[in-house]
């Protein structure tokens, strides 16, 4: 049956790609090239080959066994085209190019202003989940104001809150690839920016302020303008608000972090401007570095003006990025590498098919998944990698894809896919923790906003708001006493002590939401707000849970081991019971990279592949470290796939022969079966290792360059 | 050190433009373009020195260590509060009472009470203090564990050349560099370093087994494919085999420590961490840093303070009196910082607030002549008065121990060019 399925695909692999125009047309112009370079194209890539990469690259993990055999069993002609349309289409694309995205824009999730992280990790999955075109993502990115339980993609600018600056640099480089952070401080040394074209530049977005307050100005609805702000009525409103100001501290508090505010504020030169053509401290009116000027129209804003400029097909670099961005996600490099440091000498190495991609990138509106169709049902992507990889500086004629290892996300997501097996239905869940808090602020924001704030102040004192003299000076008397205590050596008295004193001042805080929301809106509010926690673990699904169960076949082992013995039977039950258990936490954990935090943290599988710390643009790394190599030798990882519990190993349970078992081994971490010369060494390895066979199978493959690499 | 700086593995955007810096500019071009880089570095510290420290200890208080409940006495002022100060083993140094161990060991120690910052924000003090230069969202900058490996390289081949025991997982780590010169990250120090144990249920020679079974079952697929990145896999883990069956190994597990030892230095993660500090010094990684939180005391400072100083006091005073009876003390620079001292006004929660204005730092061992207060305040801990210290200059004087070469321009991936210590003046009076 083996030998079927490898001639099948020897046959199918003659009919291979190029059902699209578009695509043929990428190929028409890479073979031109090979022409002209006198290069051979490589072979045209194996099912098995194109099965493993075509799941990696769209939906950031290998197939499932089920998958692969459905896949590679099939005559289909156009079977290559159909798969593609399908994984395109499932939410595994989204949850694959969020964790790229995310990277790119250094998306952190459990950060200050949390919240704000996880709508904003929300909206960046739901964009990718409904193929928003990438200029309408990134004009939204640039233009929303407001709360972020209206819109996550405030989180753009929240990102570098207090570091307006910084921001406009990160900015350029990401949807443009051009660096211009260092004529920040002085005129660029390598390239043509002045520090004033920095300033220009920066005018655009200087106004979207991400203050980390609140928002709430409660003085200014008494006293909106200078004038009045001397009226006895607005000196008696702020001796007042100062008298709360505690209380209101203790309520805003939560909304810190949550709104950028659109205003028209410029920026001024440093006070180290050094050159002739402006003043330092003078204000810099904004202007586009390249290209045609941004014009305000009718009803825009100086943003939205920017945004179009930005986003516009004219911008001489924004559609040549995200074109290239793609082709190297596809293809392993880019046709202009760095993808994010140009200047008006980079050449692409094959310039017509650039401006071909540019074209095509154009041409369908910035449809992603459309760009991306194209190139994976070219001839050229669907060959095998190049048999080397391309010398640093080395010009690449594409003649195949190269060859890379997964991104720690797509490692991770192959693990998951293992243990719990087609994990692209539960891919990229909004954050209901997060949402309902959000919803519980806005509420409190809404409240606090249409609240008189002389009326805040009645409803604060007579809740005897956090700050009362009496109750700071019985914090005050408590705390020395603990010291005396302590100072005496007498820490549990002093522990018990400091317990009630966290508690006092833990009351004012109530206190101060009730006389903001009522009682019944405040305890409301704790329960959404405080009630749960945000960081996704995910995962349990119904269907975790029904495998959670002792195997059959395990049950009828334990019925021949304990040869009628109850007792023993229990026993052994018991222990198989406990162990599925340890199995469903095995399950409950192996939640997708995109449904985490982002980043995660330190020591987490992810990170120990190269996770990016999302500090810095395209952080991630895969390079080879040691915690790697530990981490898949000793870590949890075998285990967990050996558990029964697992997808994969219920899978090999199935096999009937313990052939079919291997087989099946193969085809769950490699995407395929073992060739004759493996063939003879499994077989050897079942002589001598007889029912550990399986386990070590598992594991070592586990430990093998080509489990990490796609082909 | 050459092949930490001419390793490039792989074609991502980084090191891509490591590689075309390297191949393209060449190391020796350096100078040229340092020309045009409108004298970034004129400023930088020419001053180096035979090392005096071949190790350092970094022991970091999270959060902004109150300067006047530690290190900077200021008996009979109002902002003292109700801290009393000690005699110490050194003449006319005073301590807070909340360092009652530390004291006896001030004979090693120099204060430093004249340290300034300019981020008052912890994210940012704390990358300003481990960095030399400020947070932003275009470069990460190298800790100074990853500055000292760059440079000088590892000592014991099987172990990293630094070590950094914390939670907090915004240490700049290697920065802009590669991975190789990372610090390794331990959060745990009872329980070693991760996954370098076999698993329980598999013997020495089944995991041998298997190790040996992936490298048949991979030999096709690595004939087929000349890759760097591949060709890095097969080296980690022959490295991981290494460490898991090296000697050294044993410099990650506790457990080797007697009770006594665990008694000395107290069972707080911290004060492990600086237990395990001692321990993988001896076995040559150089640069550990141990971190300890909770100093973020806006309310009941003269609680908190107390509490987080017994640890401190504990874990600080058995190290440093451990090193000296080890002979260690002379190589190994022991140092005690954090990202900004704490208002000397008392607030209304009996707290003290972020102060970047005015704090205070020690450092001891490794050619630091103790018994000594570089730096002053005014009375009440509120400015600086005499012989400021900016975090680069901090730092400077760790690389001045080091022997680092504090004027060697290095660019970025992003051909930025950078120094350590971003121009810091060494405090050279600290050494001799």
């Amino acid at each position: 049956m083996k030998l079927t399925c490898a001639l099948i695909a020897l046959i199918t692999a003659t009919s291979y790609g190029a059902a699209i125009p578009e695509s043929a047309k990428i190929d028409a112009i890479l073979a031109k090239e090979w022409q002209k370079n006198g290069l051979q194209p490589n072979a045209p890539a194996s099912d098995e080959v194109f099965l493993r990469r075509i799941y990696v690259d769209i939906v950031g993990r290998i197939p499932t066994i089920e998958e692969a055999r459905a896949f590679l069993g099939s005559a289909e002609k156009d079977k290559r085209t159909k798969l593609i349309d399908q994984l395109l289409a499932s939410d595994g694309y989204a949850a694959n190019f969020f964790n790229y995205y995310a990277d790119i824009l250094r998306l952190q999730t459990d950060t200050k202003g949390q919240l704000t992280g996880y709508a904003y990790a929300d909206w960046l999955k739901a964009a990718l989940k409904k193929n928003q075109p990438w200029d309408s993502m990134v004009r939204e990115l640039l233009t929303t104001d407001g709360a972020s339980w209206d819109s996550g993609a405030i989180g753009f600018y929240m990102r570098d809150q207090g570091m307006q600056l910084d921001h406009l640099a990160a900015t350029v480089q990401v949807f443009l690839g051009t660096q211009i952070v260092c004529a920040q401080c002085h005129n660029h040394p390598f390239d043509k920016w002045s520090q004033m074209d920095y300033y220009h530049m920066a005018a655009f977005t200087y106004g979207m302020d991400a203050k980390k307050g609140y928002g709430l100005n409660l003085e200014s609805k008494i006293a909106p303008d200078k004038a009045s702000r001397k009226s006895p009525e607005a000196i008696a409103l702020r001796k007042d608000l100062k008298s709360v100001q505690e209380s209101v501290k203790e309520v805003s508090k939560v909304l810190r972090y949550t709104s950028i505010t659109e205003t028209d504020r410029l920026p001024t030169l440093p006070h180290d401007y050094k050159y002739a053509d402006a003043k330092p401290g003078e204000k810099v009116e904004p202007k586009t570095m390249f290209g045609h000027d941004a014009v305000q129209k009718d009803g825009e804003t100086r943003i939205d003006s920017f945004a179009q400029w930005m986003t516009s097909p004219e911008n001489p670099r924004f559609t040549l990025v995200i074109a290239n961005r793609l082709w190297k996600r596809a293809m392993g490099m880019g046709l202009i590498e760095p993808v994010d440091e140009m200047t008006d000498s980079t050449t692409p190495s094959n310039a017509e098919l650039m401006s071909y991609l540019e074209k095509l990138m154009v041409e369908k509106k910035y449809d992603l998944k459309g760009y991306l169709r194209v190139i994976f049902n070219s001839d050229a992507y669907q060959r095998m990698p190049s048999a080397k990889d391309v010398a640093l500086g080395d010009v690449y004629h594409f003649t195949g894809p190269l060859m890379r290892r997964m991104s720690a996300e797509q490692v991770w997501d192959s693990i998951a896919t293992l243990i719990k097996g087609n994990i692209d239905g539960e891919a990229i869940k909004p954050n209901l923790a997060a949402e309902k808090k959000l919803d519980a602020l806005g509420k409190l924001y809404d409240t606090l906003s249409n609240k008189d704030p002389r009326e805040l102040v009645a409803d604060i004192k007579a809740k005897g708001g956090a700050e009362s003299p009496e109750k700071l000076a019985k914090i005050k008397e408590l705390t020395e006493k603990s010291a005396e205590l302590r100072r005496q050596n007498k820490k549990e008295e002093a522990q018990a002590l400091q317990k009630e004193i966290s508690s006092l001042r833990n009351s004012g805080r109530g206190d101060a939401f009730a006389a903001v929301l009522g009682d019944e809106g405040a305890r409301e509010f704790q329960k959404d707000y405080r009630g749960s926690a945000v960081k996704a673990k995910g995962g349990k699904g119904k269907d975790g849970l029904v495998r959670a169960s002792v195997s059959r076949e395990e049950i009828q082992k334990i019925k021949e081991q304990s040869g009628g013995d109850k007792k023993k039977a229990r026993a052994l039950l018991e222990k198989a019971q406990a162990r599925v258990k340890q199995g469903s936490g095995i399950i409950n954990g192996a939640t997708r990279a995109a449904d985490l935090p982002s980043p995660s943290p330190r020591g987490h599988l992810l990170r120990i592949f190269g996770q990016s710390d999302r500090e810095t643009i395209e952080n991630a790394s895969r390079e080879a470290a040691v915690p790697q190599a530990l981490s898949m030798l000793n870590g949890p990882v075998a285990d967990a796939l050996l558990n029964d519990v697992s997808a994969f190993s219920q899978e090999v349970i199935k096999a009937p022969t313990t052939d079919a078992k291997m087989d099946t081994i193969f085809l769950g971490l490699l995407s395929r079966y073992p060739t004759n010369n493996e063939k003879h060494i499994l077989s050897d390895v079942m002589a001598q290792r007889g029912e550990n066979a399986k386990a070590d199978v598992v594991h070592a493959l586990l430990n093998t360059g080509e489990f990490l690499f796609v082909k | 050190m050459k092949s930490l700086l001419a390793k490039s593995d792989e074609l991502s955007r980084r090191d891509f433009v490591t590689g075309m810096a390297k191949t393209c500019l060449g190391v020796t071009a350096a100078p040229i373009l340092l020309s045009n880089a409108n004298a970034a570095f004129e400023g930088s510290s020419k001053l180096k020195q035979v090392p005096t420290a071949r190790n350092v200890i970094y022991l970091y208080m999270s959060g902004g260590m109150s300067h006047l409940d530690t290190f900077n006495a200021q008996p009979g002022t109002e902002e003292a509060g109700p801290v009393k100060h000690i005699k110490t083993s050194a003449d006319g140094v005073l301590l807070s009472e909340y360092l009652p161990l530390t004291a006896q060991h001030m004979h090693h120690v120099a204060i430093v009470n004249s340290l300034a910052s300019t981020q008052g924000a912890h994210a940012q003090g704390n990358y300003f203090m481990h960095t030399s230069y400020t947070l932003r969202s275009t470069i990460k900058h190298p800790s100074m564990g990853a500055w000292m490996t760059k440079f000088q390289g590892r000592n014991n081949p099987s172990l990293p050349a630094s070590v950094v025991i914390t939670n907090d997982s915004k240490h700049p780590g290697a920065g802009f560099f590669e991975a190789a010169v990372a610090p390794l990250s331990i959060s745990n120090p009872s329980s070693g370093l991760q996954n370098s144990k076999r698993l329980a249920h598999l013997s020495e020679g089944d995991l041998d087994y298997r190790i040996g079974l992936a490298q048949k079952l991979d030999t096709e697929f690595r004939s087929q494919y000349d890759y760097a990145d591949l060709r890095a896999v097969g080296d980690i883990y022959k490295d991981a085999v290494k460490i898991m069956k090296s000697e050294d190994l044993v410099a990650f597990d506790l457990n080797q420590e007697s009770a006594e030892m665990h008694e000395l230095y107290g069972s707080d993660p911290f004060n492990q961490g600086c237990l395990l500090a001692r321990r993988l010094v001896e076995h040559g990684v150089r640069f550990v840093e141990v971190t300890l939180g909770g100093w973020d005391t806006h309310n009941d400072n003269f609680v908190r303070v107390p509490e987080n100083c017994a640890k401190l006091d504990q874990g600080l005073a058995a190290l440093l009196g451990d090193l000296d009876k080890r002979g260690m003390l002379e190589d190994t620079l022991v140092v005690v910082t954090t990202e900004f001292g704490r208002t000397p006004r008392i607030n209304q929660n009996e707290g003290r607030d972020h102060y970047p204005k005015a704090y205070s730092s020690i450092l001891a061992g490794g050619g630091i002549r103790g018994g000594q207060i570089y730096g002053k305040t005014d009375k009440g801990g509120h400015e600086v008065a005499e012989n400021k210290v900016m975090p680069p200059d901090f730092n400077a004087t760790i690389g001045y121990a080091l022997g680092l070469p504090l004027d060697q321009v290095i660019f970025s991936p992003s051909k930025r060019p950078f120094t350590v210590a971003d121009k810091g003046q060494p405090i050279t009076s600290l050494f001799g």
